[in-house]
């Protein structure tokens, strides 16, 4: 009973990083295409509405970045409480 | 516009080249799509972790809230978008998920969101380098999809647009998109079943073969008798159609039989010879060493007899390149042959290497040819320059001749045909077919044995069966040989019918005592066709024809053409005589001239016959006929017989169709004649008082199957 509540910890602490991990590529992403989205500003071919959907998509991948946080906060409080 | 038919390459104000930018771009997008889609698919697993459901269970006050805060992440609108699988509607639309509350899981989320993105900068990167492919009827479909409302409409057309068969065959044709179509394909779950299980996971899977058959007399006269590298790449051209492989023994100069196997690729435009039921999975099987292409080549192998440890030179342009290297790089395979040489012409290079570490692998690369080279106009440094002769390779047994067609060469498809990449080798890059051909020194000499396979993918019926499963033969005309009947696998087809006055349509008839204009209360009628071909066994053209419905050659009777439209197609006797003829490739001009006897012309013409709204304009003809179908109605299929005059006789040939022909009160579709000129077309259509006519009907067929066969020389 002891080694299977470890091993449900150990599990859910593997998650917690991977997800703040997960958290902290989403906010790159987000840079990556808002800078994508400031390069073709200056570009006259780049298709039109392609800079506002870059904009939108980092704005998803921002708020994605924070619920991967809030997610990881409570699967802590999960793991503290004994997994 | 420059002289070779490309836009001049345009400037971002900081000085980058903006078609490189948008690829460059496009890349970075699709690589966040493809990160997205990752993280997305590590938080379901964190979810649905059995040890998290089972601790959530013994401790709820903590354990619901953070499966809760998991679904939240992976199912928010606002966020990753994504799908929670199994989760019940009202508790999807309570989180505000995309996935299970809207449709089926998975398929409007911030991944595929973004890899739309991506595809819109790689398309028109594509457009802006190659404005021939605006064109392509694939590329119409892919930029209506795309230019769909805002971007979760853009993600359900494009959904749309992969599960319907008919796109598939469109949107393989887009070859420099590819890539990014399958990876956003994926994405969107639209993967068919069938072509995931197809992929090849041995050598013993699936239904390749190889059929030993004739060339034809034409063909055997074409195939080179002596072995060099050019002679190798014109055999190449010469088996281009019909899905064929060519074996040959050699003798080098030490006396010593060799063996060289040729595999042609396949050609955007025609069909394809391994009748693949979904063209884009079958497309991307041929990058994994267990294709039914690679496998039913070396069935071919074994077939011909070549002796275990034999030398074996292989060779290939396109796809055919492809097989042979990944024949090259099977263990087995090498072990059984001595496979000392690989070159391959208009395929995709890849670091991946050899089994045998000592085969000498060359590849010809043409940058604008962008089936081998989707990227090279990146070049080095994304600006579009690349080197234009061969380049050194840091290992002695690879070989790269990676250069830049000059001229019209660049437009594909013809960038890829070997007859453009022969050219080049010959008066561009000739040191780098002098330094193969140094390389193939064992391999040049005389040809001892020949011998073609037709290679053949039995998991499928053939393209277009059964309708266009129809015995074919060979026939020689001055653009090399042709199979007859031609078949059309993909085309569109719009008839405007016109009545016009009897005595102008006799004035326009050949002065035979036989043909006479059918008539209708005293009126003739003509017949303005236009065809959009974008799939036959003579290339991707398109086609207008004005003709003439005649009565029976011999015995015309009141009321023929009526009767004739209830007897089968072999047994009419009425038909159209071709008046004029445009065509918009050489093949198909010299085609129409000699086997059909049609009075045919090669012009530039580009048409839209897919959708309700008619648009065909032909600069050279001056011609420009547009507007909108009005209501239809469904008919039977309008087989037809064309009569065309060669060397005083007259010739029949009968034309089969099918397809969901309808018929179409002509509201506000012209033909509007904007030239002097009374050649070729327009004289012809004033005479008839076509010009500027709203036509009594007319008949459409937005994809139609059809086969033409060679036309018979009717007793004078």
């Amino acid at each position: 009973m002891v080694t299977e509540s470890r091993r449900a910890t150990d599990d859910l602490l593997t998650h917690i990083a991977t997800l703040r991990a997960d958290a902290d590529l989403m906010d790159g992403y987000a840079r990556r295409l808002l800078t994508t989205a400031t390069t073709l500003s200056g570009c006259p071919t780049a298709p039109e509405g392609t800079g506002p959907a870059l904009e939108r998509q980092a704005e998803a991948c921002a708020t994605a970045a924070g619920q991967l946080r809030a997610a990881a906060e409570a699967l802590l409080t999960h793991a503290r409480a004994g997994g | 516009m420059r002289a070779d038919g490309h836009a001049p390459e345009r400037l971002t104000p900081d000085g980058q080249h903006t078609t490189a930018l948008l690829r460059r771009c496009a890349r970075d997008v699709a690589e966040v799509a493809e990160g997205v889609r990752a993280v997305s698919e590590r938080t379901a697993a964190a979810l649905y972790a059995p040890l998290l459901t089972a601790s959530a269970r013994r401790r709820p006050r903590t354990g619901l809230p953070a499966r809760w805060a998991l679904l939240r992440a992976l199912t928010h609108k606002q966020g990753l978008g994504g799908s929670a699988g199994v989760l019940p509607k009202a508790v999807g639309r309570l989180l505000g998920a995309t996935g299970a509350a809207d449709g089926p899981p998975g398929r409007e989320d911030l991944a595929a969101l973004t890899a739309v993105t991506s595809l819109r900068l790689r398309t028109a990167a594509l457009l802006a380098d190659h404005p021939e492919f605006a064109r392509d009827p694939g590329t119409r479909l892919l930029r209506t999809a795309l230019g769909t409302g805002r971007d979760r409409e853009a993600v359900r057309a494009l959904r749309a647009l992969f599960r319907d068969r008919g796109a598939q065959r469109a949107l393989s044709g887009l070859t420099p998109l590819l890539t990014e179509l399958l990876s956003l394909r994926a994405l969107l779950g639209e993967e068919p079943a069938d072509v995931r299980t197809a992929l090849p996971a041995g050598p013993d899977q699936g239904e390749a073969a190889a059929e030993a058959v004739d060339l034809t007399g034409q063909e055997r006269r074409l195939v080179a008798t002596e072995g060099s590298f050019l002679g190798y790449l014109r055999n190449i051209e010469v088996l281009l159609v019909g899905g064929r492989l060519l074996v040959q023994n050699v003798r080098g100069p030490d006396g010593v039989v060799r063996y060289v196997v040729q595999a042609p690729g396949t050609t955007p435009g025609r069909p394809r010879p391994d009748s693949p039921r979904d063209p884009v999975g079958a497309w991307r099987a041929l990058f994994t060493a267990g294709s039914p292409h690679t496998r039913a080549i070396r069935l071919a192998v074994a077939d011909y007899g070549i002796p275990h440890g034999a030398d074996l030179a292989l060779i290939g342009h396109g796809e055919g390149g492809l097989a042979v290297l990944h024949l090259a790089r099977d263990p087995e395979f090498t072990r059984t042959y001595r496979v000392t040489h690989v070159v391959t012409v208009g395929s995709p290079v890849d670091g991946e290497q050899p089994a045998d570490p000592d085969t000498w692998v060359a590849a010809v690369v043409n940058q604008h040819d962008i089936m081998a080279a989707p990227a090279a106009l990146d070049g080095p440094d994304g600006d579009g320059s690349a080197a234009a002769a061969a380049v050194p390779h840091p290992h002695p047994n690879r070989y790269v001749a990676e250069y830049a067609g000059p001229g019209p060469g660049r437009e594909f498809p013809r960038s890829h045909s070997p007859r453009e990449y022969i050219e080049h080798l010959r008066t561009v890059v000739p040191e780098a077919r002098a330094d193969i051909d140094e390389a193939l020194t064992p391999y040049r000499g005389p040809i001892v044995r020949t011998r073609a396979y037709r290679l053949e993918n039995r998991a499928n019926p053939p393209e277009g069966y059964p309708f266009l499963t129809v015995p074919t033969t060979s026939v020689p005309t001055t653009a090399g040989p042709v199979e007859v009947p031609v078949r059309y696998h993909d085309s569109a087809a719009a008839h405007l019918c016109f009545p016009v006055d009897a005595d102008a349509a006799r004035a326009l008839l050949p002065d035979t005592g036989r043909l006479t204009p059918s008539r209708f209360g005293g009126r003739a009628l003509a017949v303005l066709s236009l065809y959009e071909h974008r799939c036959t066994t003579i290339g991707p053209h398109t086609e207008v024809a004005l003709s003439v419905p005649v009565d029976d050659l011999w015995r015309p009777r009141p009321h023929d053409i009526a009767a004739d439209l209830l007897r089968r197609a072999d047994l009419r006797r009425t038909g159209r005589y071709v008046v004029s003829l445009a065509v918009t490739t050489e093949e198909a001009r010299r085609v129409a001239r000699e086997i059909w006897g049609q009075p045919a012309m090669r012009v530039g013409a580009e048409a839209d016959l897919t959708d309700r709204a008619i648009d065909l304009r032909s600069r050279d003809l001056g011609l420009t006929v547009e507007g909108r179908l009005g209501p239809g109605v469904r008919c039977p299929d309008a087989d037809w017989i064309l009569y065309g005059r060669r060397g005083g006789s007259t010739v029949r040939t009968p034309v089969r169709t099918h397809g969901r022909v309808r018929l179409h009160r002509a509201h506000g579709i012209r033909p509007l004649l904007d030239t002097a000129a009374a050649e070729p077309l327009a004289g012809p259509l004033r005479r008839l008082g076509v010009d500027g006519t709203r036509p009594l009907f007319v008949l459409t067929c937005p994809r139609l199957l059809a086969h033409r066969g060679a036309g018979t020389v009717l007793p004078r």
